[in-house]
């Protein structure tokens, strides 16, 4: 195995998120618009949250899966407050063709059209305990839970939209490309720091948040994966419902996701095992080393070594279930 | 639901059997209906992605596809069509019985309750 260059977390940006509020420009995320009077009712009827109850100018969190049950895309509905019917999709993926062609293959007599809107958007995620009252101070709105709010840049708008969803005070900011220096100096100056990539990473893992293709996507189930607060289970139908409930209700979940710590880095897709058995794979590393001198990990891990402080082999290296 | 033997639906059509045809009649009166056709559609949705509909309406749409079956006009938009050809839209009643039931030759899975499938 090749070994990944590795550094040292950066202890500011780390604080930022712990205790403050990060900024973290994507280079890339999946903003979709989903438009027309039947585009709620048809996300309602295929994804895990119920979403009949978000209301304009709100927000909710929810899986798309297969009907086999495995996860296409975990993704934020913002209802936006204008115009009426319009709704912007928010998704950790890289690759919003997926997110539109999953929806579009079950789009059949409904009233609604999707528009890919990630080349032209701008997504800043702010992240941290303070990240609401950033965002306020920032653009001068009052950021309820849960709650959309459009904030005019010139001709344009920013929608800046809290998510609860994620366990950590999280807040998004979506602009035009052209504004992203103009907003992000205003989110700056408003006492945020600027996160980067490797340093965002390490915060994800650390806090046990799935990431899009590492922990959820294809190869898991929205159980096994970190997304159980993300169905709701009298909801009543949706794509895969069966499955997972079946899953749910005969204990047949085989894997969860834990965080690993070791001494030296471990690459994502490294298979984890015990004693020549298979226990799990690493799902997403970072590379940074924290101030214990630890390397984290996420894992898909197998039931039989989930409990903390059970050592597992991957690849040669040691590590723990935190 | 299997279809019952000897029975084969060209794909260019549905088909509703007479006990169907009768519920479906049944339901209109209830509703007091004089002019009535029966809308069979589908929508995303269910446990296996498409989800039949079916509605007692007054008239076709436009673009809708009318077949006439034991007395009853059934209303088919085409883009729900290319799902449905073929299929066998039956009903059964009685304490096992699942109300109406949809054989389809398209689906290449159903769900428990049978209310949706996927191709």
């Amino acid at each position: 195995m090749q070994t990944p260059l590795t550094s040292k977390a950066d202890q500011s940006q780390q604080r930022a998120l712990e205790n403050g509020c990060g900024a973290f420009v994507w280079d890339n995320a999946s903003i979709v618009s989903h438009r027309g009077p039947d585009a709620l009712d048809l996300l309602h009827r295929l994804t895990t949250k119920d979403l009949l109850s978000v209301k304009l100018g709100h927000s909710r969190r929810t899986a798309l899966t297969s009907d086999r049950g495995r996860v296409v895309d975990v993704f934020l509905v913002v209802n936006t407050p204008e115009p009426e019917h319009e709704f912007m999709l928010i998704s950790d993926s890289t690759d919003s063709k997926r997110l539109i062609s999953a929806i579009d293959y079950y789009t059949i007599m409904e009233d609604a059209e999707l528009a890919d809107m990630s080349a032209s958007s701008t997504r800043i995620s702010l992240v941290g305990p303070t990240s609401k009252k950033t965002a306020e101070a920032a653009f001068g709105v009052n950021v309820e839970p849960d709650s959309s709010i459009e904030y005019a840049v010139g001709d344009d708008s920013v929608k800046i939209v809290s998510d609860s969803s994620r366990g950590v005070d999280w807040v998004e900011v979506i602009c035009e490309n052209g504004n992203l220096a103009s907003v992000l100096s205003k989110i700056t100056a408003a006492g945020a720091v600027e996160i980067d990539s490797a340093n965002f990473e390490y915060f994800r893992i650390d806090h046990e948040i799935p990431g899009a293709d590492r922990e959820y996507g294809e190869h898991s189930n929205p159980i096994e994966a970190g997304l159980l607060h993300l169905i709701d289970w009298d909801k009543g139908c949706y794509v895969g419902q069966e499955v997972i409930a079946r899953l749910d209700a005969y204990d047949k979940v085989q894997r969860n996701v834990k965080v690993l710590k070791s001494a030296d880095p471990i690459g994502q897709g490294t298979k984890l095992v015990s004693d020549s058995k298979p226990a799990g794979i690493v799902t997403s590393s970072s590379t940074l080393e924290n101030e214990n001198g630890e390397f984290l990990s996420l894992a898909l891990v197998r039931k039989a070594f989930l409990d903390s402080n059970t050592t597992l082999d991957a690849d040669g290296v040691t590590v723990t279930v935190r | 639901m299997t279809m019952a033997p000897g029975r084969s639906v060209p794909i260019n059509t549905i088909e509703i059997t007479e006990k169907a045809a009768s519920k479906v009649t049944k339901f209109a009166a209830d509703k007091g209906m004089e002019k009535f056709g029966l809308k069979v559609s589908v929508k995303g949705g269910g446990c296996s992605g498409l989800t039949y509909t079916l509605d007692i309406v007054e008239g076709a749409e436009p673009e809708d596809k009318v077949i006439v079956f034991h007395g009853v006009e059934v209303y088919i938009p085409k883009k729900a069509f290319v799902y449905l050809a073929g299929t066998v839209l039956d009903f059964s009643d009685g304490l096992n019985g699942k109300g109406f039931e949809f054989s389809n030759p398209n689906a290449a899975k159903t769900c428990g309750c049978g209310t949706s499938f996927s191709v």
